[in-house]
């Protein structure tokens, strides 16, 4: 969150933040992603839901909720055209980095491991270590 | 100026007909399961309250404390949606996740061991929907476990409502404005 905080700037992070997807799924969709990226100040939204073309990038963390991260919220997401989307799979210690959403779903899906860096398509400067993102598993957990 | 708040915790309503009270271990069979994935459940008073539906007021609000609370503290002793343990007598039937969490000691936000109430600074809810059940049963529950600082967010009355000195059988209520 902190390093998310640090490449975008405060005002465009949001933890636990609702969301609307795509219209035919919002009936019976209102996702709360971990953490979002706003393409402009969060302050601007008061008081409906951030759409999906507001986002630069969502996030969401899974422990236990991997495999439903990356069906079904991912199907979700490609759906409304969120056009990147990042599952920090914490028991594998991976970034899993979700691009170029179609109805059909994300097509490049691209796994990083921790010794490996990733930017944000938007903030292609600000690259993130994988493994900086996880406790240290040997020693603490 | 702050104000003392004098309103007296609401007694638990009455269960008629008794409902089924979950435990921590039910849940962790039906999270482990995963037909409540993602459904954002949090166990109080053995119901499974549904943590959906924030609205934008609530998202600004815990999105600009959070990041106060990470100046004053450090970045490394504050968590977000965190589960805590509460009272070990209420921990069976308990397991609030409230929306930060302040450690006492730098790094401890970075455990990956569950949260004990005495190793918390501060514990911190926005209400915009919530208030009274934060004012009360959430109240009662971190004072029983001698969590030593509340604070509720009042988005809607934009008021801080803090509360100290917890004590296990009657939660003083002390307010700023």
């Amino acid at each position: 969150m902190l390093w998310l905080m640090d490449t975008f700037g405060r005002d465009r992070v949001n933890p636990e933040s609702p969301i609307d997807v795509a219209p035919e799924d919002n009936p019976s969709n209102e996702p709360q992603p971990d953490l979002i990226v706003l393409k402009r100040a969060s302050a601007s939204f008061q008081s409906g839901a951030p759409q999906p073309g507001d986002l630069a990038l969502v996030v969401e963390v899974a422990d236990t909720t991997l495999r439903f991260d990356l069906t079904m919220k991912a199907g979700l997401y490609a759906r409304a055209g969120i056009v990147e989307y990042w599952v920090v799979d914490v028991t594998g210690r991976r970034l899993i980095v979700h691009r170029e959403p179609a109805p059909g779903g994300y097509r490049p899906v691209a796994a990083y491991g921790e010794s490996e860096k990733v930017a944000p398509e938007a903030s292609p400067q600000h690259e993130l270590l994988v493994g900086d993102i996880f406790p240290l598993g040997k020693e603490i957990s | 100026m702050p104000v003392a708040l004098t309103i007296a915790p609401d007694p638990p309503a009455p269960l008629i007909p008794p409902r089924k009270r979950w435990t921590r271990a039910e849940c962790a069979v039906l999270e482990s399961s995963g037909i409540w994935e993602q459904q954002k459940l949090e166990l109080i008073d053995g119901e499974l309250i549904s943590k959906m539906g924030k609205g934008r007021p609530h998202v600004v609000a815990l999105t600009r404390i959070l990041y106060w609370l990470m100046d004053v503290f450090g970045w490394d002793r504050v968590n977000p949606a965190a589960p805590i343990d509460v009272a070990p007598e209420d921990n069976p039937t308990n397991e609030p996740e409230p929306d930060a969490i302040v450690f006492k000691l730098p790094g401890s936000g970075l455990q990956t061991v569950q949260p004990q109430p005495g190793e918390l600074a501060l514990v911190l809810e926005v209400a915009d929907t919530t208030l009274r059940f934060d004012l009360t049963v959430k109240a009662g529950l971190y004072a029983r476990a001698g969590i030593v600082e509340y604070w509720v967010v009042d988005v809607n009355g934009r008021r801080l409502i803090v509360h100290r000195e917890p004590c296990a059988r009657r939660l003083p209520l002390r307010g700023r404005l």
